[in-house]
C-alpha cells in the first residue's frame, strides 16, 4: 500500500525532522518495530490525515506532526502491528478517529492522545467489550465538536462497554452534552427526554433504557494464572451497601449495573469496617439457583459452599471452588422501555 | 515546528507522596497512557512545584549530564559502603535525591536570586545559565545576546549603555541626555559570564544593578525588573583577571560547583553530537514559565513555613560563629566582626582567646560569623527546596542540604584552627561543602545534647515578652525582671562562654532593658 500524495508531500517537506524522530525512538526503544510503524502509517495514519485535511486543509502540518508522533509512541509501546493486543488501536484509528476530524483539526495532539490512551486503557480492562466501545464512539463521533465533549463521550462509552465503576461519572458527563446526544450516548435513544432518562438511571442501578447490550447477570473474575485478578477464589463481603472482594492478598471493590461489572483495586478493609460487613447467607439458595426477590436465577458456579451476598439492589454469588463471581439485580427494575 | 527530540518531560507526580488509595475511580486515569498530549489538558491538579520538578527532571534527563546526586535525602537508612584505604564512604540514598548543579540554578530561578557557577572551563556553566534564560521563555538567541561577557576592557558604558551622541552635543543639562540602555537590563534572567574578569570600576556599576536593581549613567536612572542572576567564574577564589570586590561576592546567594565529567556517560555525549541539538533550543513548552508563573513561584516559596523547631536549630547554629571574647572588652563587642573591622592581628587575638575547647567549639573553625543577608538567603533557599519537594513547611533536612551552598564563600575557614590539623579533617580544607554540612551536624548534635528542643528558658522569656506589655503592672514587671536576672545568674554560673550562650545572654539583656524602660514609663504615670 502506498502513501497518499498529501501525506507524502507533508512528510517530504519535513523529511529530515521526521526521520530524526524515528531515529530517536529507535535509540530509545531497541524493540521499535519499523515495519509495523510503516504499515500503521499506510493503513491508519494516512487515511486519518486525509480525513482531517478534507475538513481543514490548513491544519495539515500540525496534524501531520501530531499523528506522526502518536504513531511513533504507539509503536514504541507495541500498540501497532498485527498482534491481537494492538487490534483495538488499529480499529480506533481506522474507524473512530476519522469521525472526530474537526476536533482533531482544532486540537490534534490532545484529541489523538485522549482517544488512543483510552483505547489502551480499555484493552487492559478485564471483561470490557472493546468492540462495543469502538462501535459506540464511531456512532456518536460525528456529533462531537469539542475536545471537552469528546472526553465526556469517551467516559460514557467506556461505561456502556462495561466499566460499571464509571456509572456516576458517566451520568455526570452526559449532563454536559446536548440532551439528544446525552440520551443517545447513554443508550436511551436520541428522541428521549434526558431529565427523565437521568432520573430513571439514578433510581435503579439496573434500570436500562431497553436498547441492545443490556445485561442482567454478569460473571466477573478469573485466576491470575489466566490473566485474571484473583490468586485464590475470592470472598465477597458487603461494606456500606457496596460489594468488597478479597482473594486474601488483594482487595477490590465490585461494581455492577445494567451495562456490566468491573473490579477496582481497593484498600484492604480496616477494622472500622467490620461492623458494617454483611454475612454470607444461605437463605436465598434454592435447588438449582439463587432466589432473587422476583425470580429464580440460575448460577454457573458449584453449589457446594456457595456464598450469597446482597446489597440493597444487587446480589453477588461466590464459591470457594471458583475464581468467578456472579452478580445480578435483586429485582428487575420496572418500567424499562 | 522545530525538531524537538527532547520533548519528553517527566510525568506527574515527579515526587509522589504516600497517600491513601481511594476506592473512587479518577476519570483522568482513563486518559493516562503512552501517547503524550492528553496530560496537558487534563492535569489541572499539578501546581507550579510540579512544573518546577518536571523542569528539573527534563534538565537532568535531557540537558545537563550531571550524574552527581549530592543533595541526598533518605526515608529509610541508606546503604553505605566504605571504599579504599582511607575509608571513603559512598552512600546510596533511599529517597529522591538531587544534583545540586541542576537544582540550585532552578531554585535561584524560583526565588529570583543570584547564583554563581564555578568550575573549570568546558564544564557547561554558561550552557546551564543559558538554559535558565530559556526556561523563562526567552528565545535562546536573545539569552545569548543578553549575556554579558566579562573581559578586562569592559567599561561601564559597555555594560549599561551609552548616552546618545546628539544629546551629548546639544544637551543643556544632564536631564537632557538620553541613554541607550543595554537590552539585557530589562531581562528577567541576567547572565554575567566570567564575572571575575570584569575591571573593578565596572564591577561597582554591576554591584548597583545586582544589589539595588537599577543602573545609572550620567545621572540617568534605569529601573530593572526583578530577575534571577547567573554568574560564572572559572575560579571563585579570586583567580580571575581582577579581584572580585567583596560587596559583589556578598550579593551572590548560592555557589554551585560544576563537577567533573564522568566518562561513563560518554555515550550520552556522543548522542548529543550525533543529534546536533542544543538543549536550550528544544525546551518543551510545558516547562517554560511565564512571567506571572515566576511571580507566583516567588510568592508560593515565600509562603512555605519554617517550623519553630527548625528555626531554633538555625538560630543555634548561627550563634556559634560570631563570639570572639578577646576582640572586645564590652560584652556586645566580643565579636569576630570587631576584630576584623579593627584590623587587629588575628593570630594574637586567637592566642588571647582562651578558656574554650578550641577543638570542640565549632565557632573556632571560622574567621567570621553569619550576616543578616546570609541568614535571609538560607531561609529563602530552605523554603525553596521544601517547595520544590512538594512540602508546605521546611524540614531540618532541607536546611542541612541547602546550607553549604548558601554559606559557601560566606563562612570562611580559619586554616590555623586545631580542627583542621587533625588528619581525618584534612579534606575539609578543600571540600567546603562537606565542611559546612559537618558544622551543621555538629551544631545539631550539641543542640540535642543540651536538650534545647524541650528546655529553652530564654525562649520562654521571649515568648512571654511577645505577648505584649500592655496592662502589665509595676509588680508584674519587677517579677519578670527578677526572673531574667535569676536566669542570667544561672546561665553565667561556672560556665565557659560559647556562642549560643553569648547570644542568649544578649537576648536576656535586651529583654531586661525593654522591661526596665517599661517600668520607668509605668512609674511615671
Amino acid at each position: 500500500m502506498a502513501l497518499s500524495p498529501a501525506f507524502t508531500q507533508l512528510a517530504s517537506d519535513r523529511r529530515a525532522e521526521l526521520n530524526a524522530r524515528v531515529a530517536m525512538a529507535q535509540s530509545r526503544s531497541p524493540s521499535f518495530d519499523a515495519a509495523a510503524f510503516t504499515a500503521f502509517l499506510e493503513a491508519q495514519a494516512d487515511p486519518l490525515l486525509n480525513s482531517v485535511l478534507a475538513q481543514n486543509n490548513a491544519a495539515g502540518s500540525t496534524v501531520m506532526g501530531a499523528i506522526f508522533d502518536a504513531a511513533i509512541t504507539l509503536t514504541e509501546h507495541s500498540w501497532t502491528g498485527q498482534s491481537p493486543r494492538a487490534q483495538i488501536v488499529r480499529q480506533l484509528w481506522s474507524d473512530v478517529l476519522p469521525q472526530f476530524a474537526p476536533v482533531i483539526a482544532a486540537q490534534p495532539r490532545s484529541t489523538i492522545a485522549a482517544l488512543s490512551n483510552a483505547a489502551v486503557k480499555v484493552s487492559q480492562e478485564t471483561g470490557l467489550r472493546a468492540d462495543q466501545w469502538v462501535a459506540l464512539l464511531r456512532d456518536f463521533g460525528g456529533k462531537i465538536e469539542t475536545l471537552e465533549d469528546l472526553r465526556h463521550l469517551i467516559v460514557i462509552c467506556s461505561w456502556r462497554a462495561g466499566m460499571a465503576h464509571l456509572r456516576d461519572v458517566a451520568l455526570a458527563a452526559a449532563a454536559h452534552l446536548p440532551p439528544p446526544l446525552a440520551c443517545g450516548a447513554t443508550g436511551a435513544g436520541s428522541e428521549k427526554d434526558w431529565a427523565d432518562t437521568a432520573q430513571k438511571f439514578k433510581q435503579h442501578t439496573w434500570w436500562s433504557p431497553g436498547t441492545s447490550h443490556v445485561y442482567t447477570q454478569h460473571r466477573i473474575g478469573a485466576f491470575t494464572g489466566f490473566d485474571g485478578d484473583f490468586a485464590a477464589p475470592p470472598k465477597v463481603t458487603v461494606i456500606e451497601d457496596s460489594f468488597a472482594v478479597s482473594d486474601g492478598a488483594k482487595s477490590f471493590s465490585l461494581h455492577a449495573d445494567c451495562y456490566g461489572a468491573s473490579l477496582r483495586p481497593a484498600e484492604p478493609d480496616d477494622a472500622s469496617h467490620q461492623r458494617h460487613r454483611g454475612d454470607c447467607t444461605k437463605q436465598r439458595l434454592k435447588s438449582g439457583g439463587v432466589q432473587a426477590d422476583d425470580r429464580l436465577v440460575l448460577v454457573g458456579l458449584p453449589l457446594a459452599g456457595l456464598c450469597v451476598m446482597e446489597t440493597s439492589d444487587s446480589i453477588a454469588v461466590s464459591s470457594p471452588l471458583s475464581h468467578v463471581i456472579e452478580v445480578f439485580p435483586k429485582s428487575l427494575p420496572k418500567g424499562a422501555a | 515546528m522545530a525538531f524537538n527530540p527532547f520533548s519528553m518531560i517527566s510525568k506527574s507526580p515527579t515526587n509522589p507522596k504516600p497517600e491513601r488509595k481511594s476506592i473512587a475511580f479518577d476519570v483522568n486515569e482513563l486518559f493516562d497512557g503512552p501517547v503524550e498530549g492528553a496530560d496537558t489538558v487534563l492535569d489541572t491538579r499539578a501546581g507550579l512545584d510540579e512544573k518546577l520538578r518536571q523542569a528539573y527532571f527534563w534538565i537532568i534527563n535531557h540537558a545537563i549530564i550531571s550524574p552527581h546526586y549530592d543533595i541526598e535525602y533518605n526515608d529509610a537508612p541508606p546503604a553505605e559502603f566504605d571504599v579504599g584505604d582511607n575509608g571513603s564512604r559512598i552512600t546510596l540514598p533511599s529517597a529522591q535525591s538531587y544534583s545540586s548543579y541542576a537544582l540550585l540554578p532552578l531554585l535561584t530561578f524560583a526565588t529570583r536570586s543570584k547564583c554563581l557557577f564555578v568550575g573549570g572551563p568546558g564544564r557547561g556553566k554558561t550552557a546551564s545559565a543559558i538554559l535558565m534564560g530559556a526556561l523563562a521563555g526567552y528565545a535562546p538567541r536573545d539569552v545569548r545576546r543578553g549575556m554579558q561577557h566579562g573581559h578586562p576592557q569592559l567599561t561601564i558604558s559597555d555594560l549599561l549603555g551609552n548616552p546618545l551622541p546628539s544629546d551629548l552635543v546639544s544637551a543643556q543639562s544632564m536631564d537632557d541626555i538620553k541613554i541607550a540602555w543595554r537590552p539585557w537590563l530589562s531581562m528577567r534572567v541576567k547572565i554575567i559570564d566570567e564575572y571575575n574578569r570584569i575591571p573593578t570600576r565596572t564591577q561597582s556599576a554591576l554591584l548597583t544593578v545586582m544589589g539595588d536593581n537599577y543602573a545609572e549613567v550620567l545621572s540617568q536612572i534605569y529601573e530593572c525588573p526583578d530577575a534571577a542572576w547567573y554568574l560564572t567564574a572559572n575560579d571563585d577564589a579570586g583567580g580571575g583577571t581582577y579581584q572580585v570586590i567583596d560587596a559583589l561576592r556578598d550579593r551572590i546567594d548560592v555557589i554551585v560547583q560544576a563537577l567533573s565529567f564522568n566518562p561513563r556517560f560518554l555515550g550520552d555525549l556522543l548522542m548529543r553530537i550525533e543529534q546536533n541539538v542544543k538543549p536550550e533550543d528544544v525546551i518543551p513548552q510545558e516547562i517554560v514559565f511565564e512571567q506571572s508563573e515566576v511571580d507566583q513561584l516567588v510568592s508560593d516559596v515565600r509562603a512555605v513555613t519554617v517550623p519553630e523547631g527548625v528555626r531554633r536549630r538555625i538560630e543555634f547554629f548561627s550563634s556559634q560563629f560570631e563570639l570572639f571574647e578577646s576582640a572586645g572588652e564590652q560584652f556586645e563587642y566580643m565579636t569576630k566582626d570587631t576584630a576584623r573591622v579593627s584590623k587587629a592581628d588575628w593570630g594574637q587575638a586567637v592566642v588571647a582567646d582562651e578558656g574554650r575547647d578550641r577543638l570542640k567549639d565549632i565557632g573556632c573553625q571560622t574567621l567570621n560569623g553569619l550576616s543578616v543577608r546570609n541568614l535571609m538567603t538560607l531561609l529563602k533557599f530552605a523554603k525553596a527546596l521544601a517547595y520544590f519537594r512538594g512540602n508546605g513547611e521546611v524540614e531540618l533536612d532541607d536546611v542541612r542540604q541547602i546550607l553549604p551552598f548558601v554559606l559557601n564563600d560566606k563562612l570562611h575557614q580559619d586554616p590555623d584552627a586545631p580542627f583542621f590539623a587533625l588528619p581525618q579533617n584534612a579534606a575539609y580544607r578543600s571540600d567546603r561543602l562537606s565542611w559546612l554540612r559537618n558544622l551543621f551536624d555538629a551544631s545539631n548534635e550539641e543542640f540535642d545534647r543540651l536538650d534545647l528542643d524541650r528546655t529553652d528558658p530564654v525562649g520562654e522569656l521571649a515568648q512571654e515578652f511577645e505577648l505584649g506589655l500592655h496592662g502589665l503592672s509595676e509588680r508584674d514587671v519587677r517579677k519578670r525582671l527578677a526572673k531574667i536576672e535569676r536566669l542570667v545568674k544561672e546561665l553565667t554560673k561556672g560556665r565557659k562562654l560559647y556562642g549560643p550562650l553569648y547570644d542568649d545572654l544578649l537576648k536576656c539583656k535586651y529583654l531586661h532593658q525593654r522591661y526596665t524602660n517599661y517600668l520607668l514609663w509605668v512609674r511615671s504615670r
